[in-house]
């Protein structure tokens, strides 16, 4: 495996040179921060030896970088998911080569259900911790020689990003993320199984790339747009068109968040 | 991606050349081999899944049964002896399975599958409808690349057994003076059976039946638009305090499983050819 990780950097530091510190996920509600993004060059994935391609239409394929608030990013602008058919290795094949390029920290976004009632569609989450719903890891012979992080989701970053939400007026909940393996959405006795197993929002991603993060040694922050609301006594029929429209509200917002933040990483 | 569309119409064409003369069903029955159909249906003749569809399932491997049959003035089709994802077949032929029944013409399905009960005032030997369900299969027949002539990425699931087929069900069942009892199915791997453990678990997250076999086969037919009734049949127990103290040996808990399921077959029968030609 690590062959291929050092294949796809050498390709790709042809293009992006120097230390990237910072690598972000551009997951659903994160697509308005490669606007933000200065200097930017990027990779398709299709052109990278060994990288995984997006399949999902509102994910896009290409990889970026850049920089925000002077601090070099690399960002995933789609990713991968579980339901689309990769492997859990496949989903999370990028994270092994951001660590190639020195990324220490790593932001990643995505869209989810509510659960917990006091939370509304356009809501943002900062994820606490999360239960593995996929019934598998990318954690399975794991060889890579690193030190793993302290925590999942750094209580640094946490507390960071918290206070950057409170000076910018930005509301933020914290809360529990669940992550089942889709791609169908959760019928109702799976969304009261799930608040009751104590997760705030569900949704089909994100754990198998914290797994991995967590390994190879990054300070990791988890960021969610509740873009549908999934309590089971008054549950809709959930409308793609509304939930992406729901995450088109909440990405200025996020999109304001995540600068801030690293502005001050 | 239009390869699984082409893929499963092939196999429901060659299964529609066995048709009888003016043969219409929307209506399809899937089953275990072991299920005995009640007095009254008349069967035409029948084709197996293998020779549809010999890289899904082979012969010797345990296939499908499609059966041409009519009750009344509905004609109907009858998958027997179903897939099942405990015998190593993957998500993907489930749902392979229940997409050839869409290019059959099929619009809704009556599945009826062998569960354990696990909320103490259902009972062995009888039937209970099933309202929702919770997949802890680890797996399912949508996962993968989505064919979106099938259906769309992301279905909803608020709704997955038809809430207007099910009321349409209770009044039938309650017309003929039978008990109507509905309640959370929670699909499991099998085929080991549970420990107690399990079974408060599962009645823990709101489960009130448990089994096998549905949880895929409503996955797949959500995405593809047909409508769906559940109804297990009760053959076993998962009480775990009951399961604690059991004292019966191996061979007489599997016997009374046998006779319990026999039970709820003959029950369900009683009302199922009321029920198909309602729904």
């Amino acid at each position: 495996m690590f062959a291929a990780y050092k294949q796809a950097h050498e390709y790709i530091s042809k293009y992006f040179k120097d230390n990237h510190p910072i690598g972000i996920i551009l997951g659903t509600g994160l697509g308005g921060l490669v606007n933000e993004i200065k200097n930017q060059t990027n990779i398709d994935y299709g052109d990278i030896p060994n990288f995984p391609v997006s399949t999902v239409e509102t994910h896009h394929g290409k990889l970026i970088s850049g920089k925000i608030g002077g601090k070099k990013i690399i960002a995933m602008q789609g990713r991968f998911h579980f339901y689309e058919g990769y492997s859990h290795k496949q989903v999370t094949f990028p994270l092994y080569v951001m660590k190639l390029m020195g990324v220490k920290f790593l932001i990643v976004s995505n869209a989810c259900g509510a659960l917990n009632p006091q939370f509304r569609k356009t809501d943002l989450m900062l994820i606490t911790s999360h239960v593995n719903f996929h019934f598998t890891t990318p954690l399975m012979n794991f060889r890579y020689n690193a030190t793993p992080a302290s925590a999942f989701y750094s209580k640094r970053l946490i507390d960071l990003c918290s206070q950057t939400a409170l000076e910018n007026s930005i509301g933020l909940h914290k809360g529990v993320y669940l992550s089942v393996q889709g791609p169908n959405l959760e019928t109702r006795a799976e969304y009261a199984m799930v608040r009751k197993l104590g997760a705030d929002v569900v949704g089909m991603s994100t754990i198998p790339e914290v797994l991995v993060a967590r390994q190879l040694g990054f300070e990791t922050l988890g960021l969610s747009i509740i873009t549908d609301e999934g309590f089971p006594d008054t549950l809709k029929v959930a409308v793609l068109e509304e939930i992406v429209h729901a995450a088109g509200i909440a990405e200025p917002r996020l999109t304001k968040l995540t600068v801030k933040l690293i502005g001050k990483l | 991606m239009g390869s699984i569309k082409e893929r499963v119409k092939s196999y429901a064409d060659y299964i529609k050349n066995f048709y009888p003369k003016n043969f219409k069903p929307s209506l399809a029955v899937v089953t275990d081999g072991n299920f005995v159909y009640p007095d009254g249906m008349k069967f035409n003749n029948e084709v197996l899944f293998s020779e549809a569809a010999p890289d899904v399932i082979s012969k010797t491997d345990g296939s499908p049964k499609f059966i041409f049959a009519r009750t009344g003035n509905t004609d109907l089709l009858i998958v027997k002896n179903r897939l099942h994802f405990y015998n190593g077949i993957p998500m993907q032929s489930i749902g392979d399975l229940i997409y050839t029944l869409k290019f059959c013409g099929v619009k809704k399905i009556i599945s009826i599958d062998e569960v354990g009960h696990l909320d103490p005032r259902l009972d062995e030997g009888t039937y209970c409808f099933v309202h929702d369900h919770i997949n802890l299969m680890g797996d399912n027949p949508l996962i993968g690349p989505n064919d979106n002539q099938l259906g769309v990425r992301f279905p909803d699931m608020s709704d997955c057994y038809n809430s207007g087929l099910l009321k349409k069900v209770k009044k039938t069942v309650i017309e003929n003076k039978s008990v109507y009892s509905e309640g959370i199915y929670i699909g499991i791997l099998g085929p080991a059976g549970e420990t107690e453990a399990e079974a408060r678990f599962y009645r823990e997250i709101g489960g009130a039946i448990a089994g096998y076999s549905m949880v895929p086969e409503n996955i797949a037919a959500v995405h593809a638009g047909i409508k769906f009734v559940g109804i297990g049949l009760i053959s076993r127990h998962l009480l775990a305090d009951k399961m604690a103290e059991e004292t019966r040996s191996e061979t007489l808990i599997i016997a009374d499983r046998k006779s319990a399921l026999k039970k709820a077959n003959t029950q369900l029968n009683k009302i199922l050819i009321e029920l198909i030609q309602e729904l």
